[in-house]
């Protein structure tokens, strides 16, 4: 038996919902916090904010988001994008997130994640990898998909397990946004021995996509972004087909 | 007539959440860390994110781990999560330490070993939307604060270690994660734990805080 929890994946350029394709090109699309609402109304498991623009100095507006989120909207709440430090952590987790994610601070320093694991336990932090496919292999992009790190994108998610994160995050830069479904082979490596929950991200356009990431790829969980924004797909439909073939989704 | 709750803070971060989600049910909530206080409300809530001996420590730091155990004699006390597994005598999470005991039973891993059904490795921390299964006594289950959810809706599960409790009588609700069947709620004269978080269950998880602060 298969089963999935399906998130709401929001990027925000504070105050704006964002969206954009490979991770370029950012399209306004509206008040953050109303699609939360709206999804947590359609039955969503979980609220993934990414905070695009992450600049020390705008911290806050995401923070502000995640309280004005949190106020109505009682699923977990996950929030990543520039948190840099132990304190930026503790005040993700005091605004209301239930769990962080982190990239680039813990490319730069890898170490981040056992102190954030000492600190608040494995199942607060998601490593999100963001891998572009060069050649044969996966590289690890931090910056919001801008920067090669050099790391081999399947190594950094054994590293990051071993250094105590409780969920992978895995996006595939190359399908972001595309509509074209997920990267499945990425899916299946990073998935290989994995014992941590990996939630699949980056490309879906149509409910199928999803079926198959879960079914083929292996994933624990499916982040969804452009097509409940665009309202290709509607929740209730996509648990409909995902339970019609075998797959185990939340009852409501 | 708002009912007061009083939620115990021993140094957790994200109290937040359990706060807003009792305050959307009509609760009137107290945050307090000082043992005095534990007993003045009507109710009692004790959260709880993180590690079995990090929560200890804190709670006896305070000086709240008699405070809850007297409290628990007389008011309505739930514990959440990490909040439930402390309510227990003992767990092997990093080491063994001593909890609350107002249960009888243990704390003890989630074992990840166990292969589900599909051969696919078992995922520990297990995290997800779970419904209960085996629900044996239903009178008990009608009257405790699960009593208005119908037995499949889901609630949401973060957690890598998973209560034992001694006495089969104390078990209200249970879930099935590949082989292990997690005990998902627990309840004795008049305190319960749950092992999902009601404040992160959606309308579901409401349901059972609401009744709670009203019943």
């Amino acid at each position: 038996m298969y089963e999935a929890r399906l998130i709401a994946r929001l990027d925000v350029k504070a105050p704006f919902l964002v969206k954009g394709i490979q991770f370029e090109g950012l399209r306004k699309l509206g008040e953050p916090g109303q699609f939360a609402r709206q999804y947590y109304s359609d039955g969503i498991d979980e609220i993934y904010y990414e905070d695009t623009v992450a600049s020390l100095y705008d911290r806050n507006s995401i923070f502000d988001i995640i309280r004005e989120t949190t106020e109505d909207v009682f699923v977990p709440i996950t929030v990543g994008g520039g948190l840099r430090s132990l304190d930026d952590v503790g005040e993700a987790l005091k605004a209301g997130a239930d769990k962080i994610a982190v990239n680039t601070a813990a490319i730069k320093r890898p170490k981040f994640l056992n102190e954030i694991r000492d600190q608040f336990g494995s199942q607060c932090i998601v490593l999100s990898v963001q891998a572009k496919k060069i050649g044969g292999m996966w590289e690890a992009y931090y910056d919001n998909g801008r920067e090669p790190s050099g790391i081999d994108a399947l190594e950094w998610i054994q590293e990051g397990e071993a250094r105590g994160v409780g969920e992978v995050l895995l996006t595939s830069v190359d399908k972001d946004g595309t509509r074209e479904g997920f990267d499945i082979e990425l899916m299946q490596m990073a998935g290989k021995g994995l014992t941590i929950p990996l939630v699949a991200s980056g490309g879906m356009g149509k409910t199928q996509h999803c079926v198959d990431v879960i079914k083929t790829g292996g994933a624990d969980a499916v982040a969804m972004a452009t097509v409940l924004h665009y309202a290709e797909c509607e929740l209730p439909h996509i648990r409909a087909t995902c339970k019609s073939q075998g797959i185990r989704v939340r009852e409501t | 007539m708002a009912q007061s709750v009083t939620v115990i803070d021993y140094g957790i971060v994200n109290l937040g959440n359990i706060v807003r989600a009792l305050q959307f049910v009509g609760a009137k909530v107290k945050v307090t860390d000082c043992p005095s206080q534990v007993i003045k409300g009507s109710r009692i809530v004790l959260p709880g994110v993180g590690s079995f001996s990090a929560g200890m420590s804190m709670i006896g730091k305070k000086g709240l781990d008699e405070a809850i155990v007297s409290a628990s004699k007389s008011l309505p006390l739930m514990g959440i999560c990490l909040g439930m597994q402390m309510l227990f005598e003992k767990s092997s999470e990093l080491g063994e330490h001593k909890g609350l005991g107002i249960f009888k039973g243990e704390v003890v891993p989630i074992r990840g070993n166990s292969v589900s059904e599909k051969q696919r490795q078992l995922k520990v921390p297990h995290v997800g939307w779970r419904e209960f299964c085996s629900i044996t006594d239903h009178s008990a289950w009608q009257k405790s604060c699960l009593g208005d959810l119908t037995p499949n809706e889901s609630v949401y599960f973060v957690h890598s270690f998973m209560a034992k409790p001694t006495y089969t009588k104390d078990v209200l609700a249970q879930c099935k994660y590949g082989k292990n069947l997690i005990v998902a709620a627990t309840a004795s004269n008049g305190t319960v734990g749950l092992q999902f978080h009601p404040e992160r269950s959606g309308p579901a998880g409401l349901k059972v805080l609401r009744r709670f602060v009203h019943s």
